[in-house]
């Protein structure tokens, strides 16, 4: 879902895109108050564990680099096996945090959100 | 505004609706076999493969209709509820799922009736649900909520009671079609707060009590309500019976502006008030009215994606007001539940929906690649298929400033079903 920013003139959403306000006019760069549109959309735990885990393993393998001796072709990882590992993760987060996918969203449940807070928590992976 | 909201209903027109008799006398429910799902064929061959979108929809919520049975017949009550189905599910069924849901991942199980407290195991299932981690609450009109189930309710784990309030006692009294129901109503708020469970309120907003919301608002000040969820009446079941008294898409324009009013009141005495998901689209209230999500404004609709409906004979859909017909994706009596939330294109319509599903208004909407139609309920309820919603603050306002209105006109009622539609209309006119 495309982010939006909220017109501070009319109170209306718009798309980051603009470059004023469709509804009131009101140049969207050129008002300081007006929230900078995210570059990406709000990442899931899972998505953040990915990073994360990413991260680790570039420095880990950049650790590496600096202290052994190169290893032999056939030693280093390929990208297939990059994937794979990355897929394992992956794997093993959903079995971990089932709701913590990217479906994950901002919704009221039908009849009622009746712990509003919690439930934010919980949106707010 | 606040104070004084203007009533849609000139004081003629309201006393007629007031007295009007039950368009569709009672029994409550078709005789077994009859039962929409039953006559069309509710199951459809699940998928052979599961793809990663499947398994990255996770059902947060899910609203259990655990029993049809109901002590209120409420003439707008989308499920025709009343006598409970011919075939729901009984008390082992039912712990069953409850252990379904949580390794599917629910967090939260919302319990709606008819009432639930008509149904043999409701303690049992309320039990099973905390026992597997996951947030109990309960729905109810409220008539039977004595002190002595509302001791069950919290003896068995219930975190939070949420009872209907449909605006002052006439009116509450007309629409839930008991005198009576009101007080009863009030004194399950009251009964549930001595038993020591959190009580919410619950209101669908329509033509008869838009003008009342401020004094709904007084009585949840009053009775120490933690929450107050609005949503609007949709045109299912025994609410198509009534037309007179749903709400046009122009009276929108009268209610948002209440209901962020409403909500600055609200935020001051630290209630939750909450948009229900036919409340929207994008207005200059948005912002304020889900000013308790991450981004400050709706999303798409999350049947499917996020929500899970369950009826109570089994029957799964991705959101509990969906009509049957056409919304189920199978039984739990025959497929265990995640396969049905993998695998079946019912539940799956909301995670593969495209541009091409908008159509009307809604096509060309500024709004239409995020909010997409808005209420699946609604929309579908007005036109048998999602992506055009005429209840929409934001378009009111586009076709108030051109002079013009939408209004929606029954053109054939419904059969007499749970979550059946009417056949509408909707008509362009001048803004008068």
């Amino acid at each position: 879902m495309p982010s939006m920013v909220l017109c501070p003139s009319c109170k209306r959403h718009v798309f980051p895109r603009e470059t004023s306000c469709p509804f009131c006019g009101l140049a969207i760069s050129a008002d300081p108050g007006a929230a900078p549109p995210s570059p990406t959309p709000e990442m899931s735990r899972g998505q953040r564990y990915l990073v994360g885990a990413a991260i680790v393993a570039t420095v880990a393998v950049a650790a590496g680099c600096n202290t052994k001796p190169a290893r032999d072709p056939n030693d280093v990882q390929t990208q297939e096996e990059l994937e794979r590992a990355h897929q394992k993760q992956m794997d093993e987060e959903q079995e971990r945090h089932p709701g913590g996918g990217p479906c994950v969203n901002n919704v009221c449940p039908p009849y009622g959100c009746v712990f509003p807070d919690e439930a934010c928590d919980i949106l707010r992976v | 505004m606040e104070d004084r909201p203007n009533d849609p209903l000139d004081p003629e027109k309201r006393r007629a609706v007031m007295q009007a008799t039950r368009p569709r006398g009672l029994p409550l429910l078709p005789r077994a076999g009859q039962m929409a799902s039953e006559a069309r064929g509710k199951h459809l061959p699940l998928a052979d493969e599961v793809r990663a979108i499947d398994l990255e929809c996770r059902p947060i919520y899910a609203v259990w209709e655990l029993t049809l049975a109901c002590d209120l017949a409420c003439r707008h009550c989308g499920s025709r509820a009343g006598a409970s189905r011919p075939d729901e599910l009984t008390t082992a069924e039912a712990t069953d799922l409850v252990r379904q849901m949580a390794a599917l991942g629910v967090r939260e199980v919302a319990l709606i009736g008819g009432e639930v407290y008509l149904h043999e195991g409701w303690t049992e299932v309320v039990r099973e649900i905390r026992r597997m981690g996951m947030q109990s609450t309960l729905v109810t009109g409220g008539r039977g909520l004595t002190p002595e189930r509302a001791r069950l309710a919290k003896e068995a784990g219930v975190q939070s009671i949420a009872v209907s309030i449909d605006g002052t006692e006439p009116t509450h009294d007309r629409l839930r079609g008991l005198t009576g129901s009101y007080a009863a109503a009030v004194q399950a708020l009251r009964n549930a707060r001595e038993a020591g469970i959190p009580v919410a309120v619950n209101t669908q907003v329509n033509r008869l009590n838009l003008c009342e919301l401020p004094h709904i608002f007084d009585l949840i000040l009053d009775v120490s309500a933690h929450g107050w969820q609005v949503q609007l009446t949709v045109p299912v079941g025994r609410a198509a019976d009534e037309p007179d008294v749903l709400l046009q898409p122009y009276d929108l324009l009268e209610l948002f502006p209440l209901l962020a009013s409403l909500k600055a009141r609200a935020d001051a005495a630290r209630i939750k008030m909450l948009a229900g998901n036919n409340i929207g689209y994008y207005g200059p209230f948005e912002h304020l009215l889900r000013s308790y999500t991450t981004e400050k404004h709706a999303d798409s609709c999350s049947a499917g994606r996020s929500t899970l409906g369950i009826e109570s004979n089994g029957d799964v859909k991705g959101c509990p007001s969906l009509p049957t017909e056409s919304w189920v994706g199978g039984n739990v009596r025959s497929a265990s539940l995640r396969d049905i939330w993998e695998r079946s294109s019912a539940l799956r319509h909301m995670r593969d929906r495209t541009e091409e599903e908008r159509w009307g208004y809604c096509r060309t909407c500024y709004y239409g690649e995020v909010c997409r139609g808005g209420c699946t309920w609604m929309a579908t309820a007005l036109f048998g298929k999602p992506g055009n919603n005429p209840y929409c603050h934001h378009r009111a306002l586009e076709m108030q400033r051109l002079g013009k209105r939408e209004r929606v006109v029954r053109v054939a009622p419904a059969e007499g079903l749970p979550f059946d539609r009417a056949s509408w209309a909707l008509v362009d006119e001048d803004l008068r």
